[in-house]
């Protein structure tokens, strides 16, 4: 049984020129202690998607409109009261944002902030749960941590602010940690320190860990299995080695193709041609199409029936691919 | 942090040097003096009081005396209440002013906050709109409407209070409802819109996917920055409600300093009308600074810079 179950999960913003669509119908597992990438561009709804399973959208607009998210074949955290739910957040699954500059509170002590979670979820007294802070401190590399957990947010660099993020997040040990883009923020140095931090944290705790990124050189690095997303929707998902030799959806390979590499110096950069695409429209068939090299009519007809199983857990959304009418290995040799 | 309150400090004396040349000059400027009256009054009469009071003198030496004075705390005889000093004046009235503030503040503030807070956390809901249409029209409604009508409402019509007066304690519900409602409404619209603010940040995000209880949320995480617009706001309101209250205390018939500083205008007594300024100046900056070193204590950020 899976850790986590996402199935059709859908929410939409409505908004006063028209429904946007930022997750439409988005399903996927993630096992224990694995990680898991979800990967795409800016808009795609990476975000989106994580933060309705915590009921952490802005509601209006958004609305999560259909779908379950199971966690440990026992709660759905989409129907879950908000109590329950509420002692689940920050327990069994916690977050990392993407800017640590404004995620951390600046009006408390680092200290107030961190031993939170341990006085909600765990009833420890003050004393044994800054104890336990300053030890997940060190264990984030800070030294000197029972002197800088007395400071406030702003006497810290944003590396520094992002180990704290990480330090509370982890604090209580929970199962699943979910990192909305920790390192785009940073520099590629402190990226990488914080990428290898989680890593170890990780084996260490058997968290599972749910990576968003638009970066393809992090998901390489660190996922097992990586979901790309367009448009709201996930167009293929596989392992890492499927995802980047085994390409099986167009989309996957033009996003592979915008990555500026250092070899290919001098050659201008490549894009996809085309406008990222409009949410508050409705759509039928293939998200991708209108941009898509490969398209053919009955990509957008009845037929295109969404993300499906190509190769045991391969999964992708291209309809050609899973017909058999596009072998997209034989296409680009 | 002692360096800042003594910087403070000393820009203050320059700044009410100036007010003083200034309210000297406008005072003087004005047509007539403190002996004018309907009643005609003897010209040899006028000019011994002129010359007893020092008000012959070239005006750059009556000005250099009052400030001799001004350093040494005395600021002078009142021309128009005989035997009076403008210190007795002050000292006297400024107390009933000081108490009619604090009632009114405390209204505004117990009232005020509370209100913004319901109205941030249940935004866009009845919670929401009522209040916050009844603060608008607090805004709308000057004190010197406002007055009137709780006077007329429970002073004649259902006679729960005097009409005016200051003499028992329920004297002092009518003219404290009437200021304290007027910045009441204030505060509650700076409370909601500073909330709102915060609330939309992204650490209050971060505080949520802990699993931070809602009212946790708003009350520490989200207060101390939210309420940063009213503390603000309070260093002029405060001085507002002790100085600006002579509207109230007008309708009110209250003896306070405000209605000694608006007759003193009108009947050109010089020494009461500077007296008064010059309190209410350094009332103002003194207010202005204590809501300064409230923000920084308030603020971790502005704490380390200076
Ligand atoms: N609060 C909101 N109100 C309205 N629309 C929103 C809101 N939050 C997100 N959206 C829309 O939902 C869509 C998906 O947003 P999301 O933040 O999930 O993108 P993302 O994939 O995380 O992109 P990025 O890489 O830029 O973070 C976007 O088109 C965005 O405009
Ligand atoms: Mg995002």
């Amino acid at each position: 049984m899976p850790l986590l179950e996402v199935n059709d999960l859908t929410t939409w913003f409505h908004m006063r020129d028209g429904i946007v669509r930022a997750v439409d119908g988005v399903s996927f597992t993630l096992d224990r202690g694995e990680t898991l990438g979800i990967v795409g561009e800016s808009g795609s709804g990476k975000s989106v998607s994580c933060y309705s399973l915590l009921d952490l959208i802005p509601k209006p607009p958004g609305r999560i409109e259909r779908g379950t998210a199971v966690l440990g074949g026992e709660v759905d955290l989409l129907r879950a009261p908000r109590e329950v739910l509420r002692r689940i957040r920050g327990k069994r699954i916690a977050m990392v944002f993407q800017d640590p500059m404004t995620s951390l509170n600046p009006y408390l002590r680092i200290s107030t902030q961190m031993i939170e979670p341990l006085l909600i979820h765990e009833g420890l007294g003050n004393r044994e749960a800054l104890r336990r802070a300053i030890e997940s401190l060190e264990e984030v590399g800070i030294h000197d941590a029972v002197r800088q957990i007395d400071l406030y947010p702003h006497q810290f660099s944003g590396g520094m602010r992002q180990r704290v993020m990480i330090a509370m997040a982890l604090i209580t040990h929970p199962e699943i940690l979910i990192a909305d883009e920790p390192t785009t923020a940073l520099d590629v140095t402190v990226q990488a320190q914080i990428l290898e931090l989680i890593k170890a944290r990780q084996r260490e705790l058997g968290t599972a860990v749910i990576y968003v990124t638009h970066d393809l050189g992090v998901i390489a690095g660190v996922c097992d299995r990586v979901n790309v997303m367009y448009a709201g929707t996930i167009m293929e998902s596989g392992t890492v080695d499927e995802i980047f030799y085994n390409s099986a959806h167009p989309y996957t390979q033009a996003l592979q193709q915008s990555i500026p590499s250092l070899h290919d110096k001098g050659k201008s950069l490549y894009t996809i041609p085309g406008a990222p695409p409009d949410l508050t429209e409705e759509r039928s068939g293939c998200p991708f199409a209108p941009r898509c090299a490969y398209e053919e009519a009955h990509c957008t007809g009845p037929n295109y029936r969404g993300l499906d199983a190509f190769r045991g857990r391969h999964k992708t959304a291209c309809l050609r691919v899973l017909e058999g009418e596009l072998n997209l290995k034989e296409e680009n040799r | 942090m002692f360096r800042f309150i003594f910087i403070r400090f000393l820009q203050t004396i320059p700044v009410l040097f100036i007010i003083a040349v200034l309210t000297f000059a406008m005072s003087r400027a004005a047509p007539g003096g403190p002996f004018s009256q309907e009643r005609r009054v003897s010209p040899v009469i006028i000019e011994r009081m002129n010359e007893y009071y020092g008000l012959a003198d070239p005006l750059p030496v009556q000005f250099g005396n009052y400030i001799k004075n001004l350093l040494r705390g005395d600021l002078g005889p009142s021309y128009r209440h005989e035997g009076r000093t403008v210190n007795e004046i002050v000292g006297g009235s400024f107390p009933v002013s000081l108490e009619l503030g604090m009632w009114s503040l405390l209204i505004a503030l117990g009232l005020g906050i509370p209100v913004g807070l319901l109205a941030a956390v249940y935004r866009n809901t009845l919670l929401d709109y009522v209040p916050m249409s009844g603060a608008m029209m607090g805004i709308c409604l000057p004190t010197f409407v406002m007055g009137p009508l709780l006077a007329l409402v429970f002073g004649l019509w259902i006679g729960w209070f005097n009409v005016s007066g200051w003499h028992t304690p329920a004297d002092r519900v009518l003219p404290s409802l009437t200021l304290g409602l007027y910045f009441g409404a204030y505060v509650a619209r700076l409370t909601r819109g500073g909330m709102l603010e915060v609330l939309s940040q992204d650490y209050i995000r971060t505080a949520r996917a802990k699993g931070v209880p809602e009212f946790m949320i708003v009350y520490k995480h989200a207060l101390k920055g939210g309420l940063l617009p009213v503390v603000a706001f309070l260093g002029p309101a405060l001085a507002a409600l002790i100085s600006g209250s002579f509207v109230v205390e007008t309708i009110f018939q209250i003896p306070g300093l405000g209605r000694h500083f608006v007759n003193a205008a009108f009947n050109r007594d010089y020494t009461m009308v500077m007296g008064t300024v010059l309190f209410y100046a350094t009332l103002l900056i003194v207010m202005n600074m204590i809501v300064d070193i409230l923000q920084v204590l308030l603020n971790p950020r502005l704490k380390y810079e200076s």
